[in-house]
C-alpha cells in the first residue's frame, strides 16, 4: 500500500518541496526590499497629509514590534500637528489598509489615504478618488457617541459621509475602519 | 555512425526549436490566433506600461514552468500531470510577484490581482501540456519564448490602442493634440471587447486563412 502511494506521489512530493524552498529561499532574500518599498510608501503619504515640512516619529507598542503603533507628526519647528496611523478592516473584497492622519487634540481629521486595496474596479476602488476620500479630510474625528455614518445620497453633515455610488459596502467598510480606529487610538495615544 | 546522427538529431531539434518560437510569435500567437489568456489581455491593457509589466512577468513564468515540465516530462504520470503544471506554475508565478514587489512596487500595486491569476492564464498552462510535456528542453525553452513575446505583443498593441484613445498619452507621454477628447469608453472593459474585437477582425482580414 505504502510502496503503491509512494511510486505514484514522490515526484509531487519531491517538487513540492522543492518549489516551497525555492519561494521560501526568494521571500527571505526579498522580504527586507519590500518592507522597505512598504515604508517608503506610508512616509510619501504622511507628506500628502500633513505637508512636505512635516516630520514623523514611529511610535512602537513594544520595541521589537515590526511596524510602529502610531506617528507622531511635528512640524519642522517641533510643534506637534497631530498623529497618523494604519488602520485595517474587512472591505467587499479583500482587507482594506487605511492611513488615517488625526490632529494634535484628536478634534479633527486630517485625512485618510488608502494602503491597500483589491475592491472592485469602478465601484469600491472609487474609495481611492478625491471624491470619496476627500470627505474625510477636515471632518470632525469621530468619537464613541458621535461616530461618522454613511448616507446614500444628499449633501452630508458634519459627520456624515456620502458612499459610492454602487458601493455601499465599501463605503461602509471605511467609515467603520475610521470611526474603529480613531475610537481606539484616541485612547492609546492619550494616555 | 553514432556521432553523425547525432548531430542530425542535434539539427532536427535546433529546427524544431527554432519553428516552435517563430510560430509563437505570429502564426500561432496565443491572443491573436489561439485567443487564449484572455483575462489579463482586457484588463491589464489600460495603459502601456502595466501591460508591458504583465508581458514580462508571462514571459518568465512561461519559460521557466516549461523548462522545469520538460526536464521533468519522463517522469511525468499522467493523471497527475495537471497537478504537476499547476504546482510549477504557482511556485514561478509566487517569485515573480515577490519580484515584482520588491523593484518594481508601483506596477505590482497597478496589476494588483492580476499578477497572482498568471497562475490560471490558460497560454502557460496550455504550453506546457502541448510542448513542455513532450518536447526536449530546448524546443520547450524557445516555444516558451516565442509564445510569450507574442503574448507580450498582443498585450502591448492593445494596450497602446486604449491609452492613446482612453489617455491621449502613450507610457504616460502626451502625444495627442490639445483638443483631444478623452474616450472614456476605452478605459472599462467595454473598450477592451471593442479594441480586440477590431483587432480580431482586422488581423483574419489580412491575415486569415484563405
Amino acid at each position: 500500500m505504502l510502496g503503491r502511494f509512494i511510486k505514484q506521489s514522490w515526484l509531487v512530493l519531491v517538487t513540492a518541496l522543492v518549489f516551497g524552498l525555492l519561494v521560501a529561499i526568494v521571500d527571505g532574500a526579498l522580504q527586507e526590499t519590500i518592507e522597505r518599498r512598504a515604508r517608503e510608501k506610508v512616509y510619501s503619504k504622511l507628506k500628502v497629509l500633513f505637508g512636505k515640512n512635516s516630520i514623523p516619529e514611529e511610535i512602537r507598542g513594544k520595541e521589537t514590534d515590526k511596524k510602529p503603533l502610531y506617528y507622531v507628526m511635528k512640524d519642522d519647528s517641533q510643534a506637534l500637528m497631530g498623529y497618523a496611523f494604519e488602520a485595517t478592516g474587512s472591505g467587499f473584497a479583500d482587507k482594506i489598509v487605511l492611513l488615517i492622519g488625526v490632529d494634535a487634540k484628536f478634534e479633527k481629521v486630517r485625512g485618510i489615504d488608502v494602503l491597500k486595496t483589491s475592491e472592485t474596479p469602478g465601484f469600491g476602488d472609487k474609495m481611492k478618488d478625491e471624491s470619496f476620500k476627500g470627505q474625510f479630510t477636515d471632518s470632525q474625528a469621530p468619537a464613541a457617541g458621535n461616530k461618522l455614518a454613511v448616507i446614500k445620497a444628499g449633501s452630508p453633515a458634519q459627520l456624515q459621509i456620502l458612499s459610492i455610488t454602487g458601493a455601499t459596502i465599501t463605503s461602509e467598510a471605511v467609515v467603520k475602519i475610521v470611526n474603529d480606529a480613531v475610537i481606539a487610538m484616541r485612547e492609546v495615544i492619550k494616555k | 555512425m553514432a556521432s553523425e546522427e547525432k548531430n542530425k538529431l542535434n539539427a532536427k531539434h535546433k529546427s524544431e526549436a527554432m519553428a516552435y518560437f517563430v510560430h509563437g510569435l505570429w502564426e500561432e500567437n496565443a491572443i491573436f490566433r489561439q485567443l487564449l489568456g484572455m483575462c489579463p489581455v482586457l484588463a491589464v491593457t489600460t495603459q502601456l506600461q502595466p501591460a508591458l509589466t504583465m508581458g514580462a512577468a508571462t514571459i518568465f513564468v512561461l519559460v521557466c514552468s516549461n523548462v522545469v515540465v520538460s526536464l521533468m516530462r519522463n517522469l511525468l504520470q499522467s493523471h497527475l500531470r495537471i497537478l504537476m503544471f499547476t504546482l510549477t506554475i504557482a511556485a514561478f508565478v509566487t517569485i515573480a510577484d515577490l519580484l515584482l514587489q520588491a523593484y518594481l512596487p508601483a506596477m505590482s500595486e497597478k496589476l494588483g490581482p492580476y499578477v497572482p491569476l498568471i497562475i490560471v492564464n490558460c497560454v502557460i498552462i496550455g504550453r506546457a501540456e502541448a510542448c513542455g510535456s513532450r518536447k526536449p528542453l530546448v524546443t520547450s525553452f524557445f516555444d516558451a519564448l516565442g509564445m510569450g513575446i507574442g503574448y507580450t505583443f498582443g498585450l502591448c498593441v492593445l494596450a497602446t490602442v486604449r491609452e492613446i484613445l482612453a489617455d491621449g498619452m502613450i507610457w504616460g507621454i502626451a502625444v495627442m493634440p490639445d483638443g483631444f477628447v478623452n474616450w472614456n469608453v476605452m478605459k472599462l472593459p467595454a473598450g477592451a471587447f471593442l479594441t480586440l474585437g477590431i483587432l480580431l477582425g482586422l488581423n483574419n482580414h489580412f491575415f486569415g486563412k484563405k
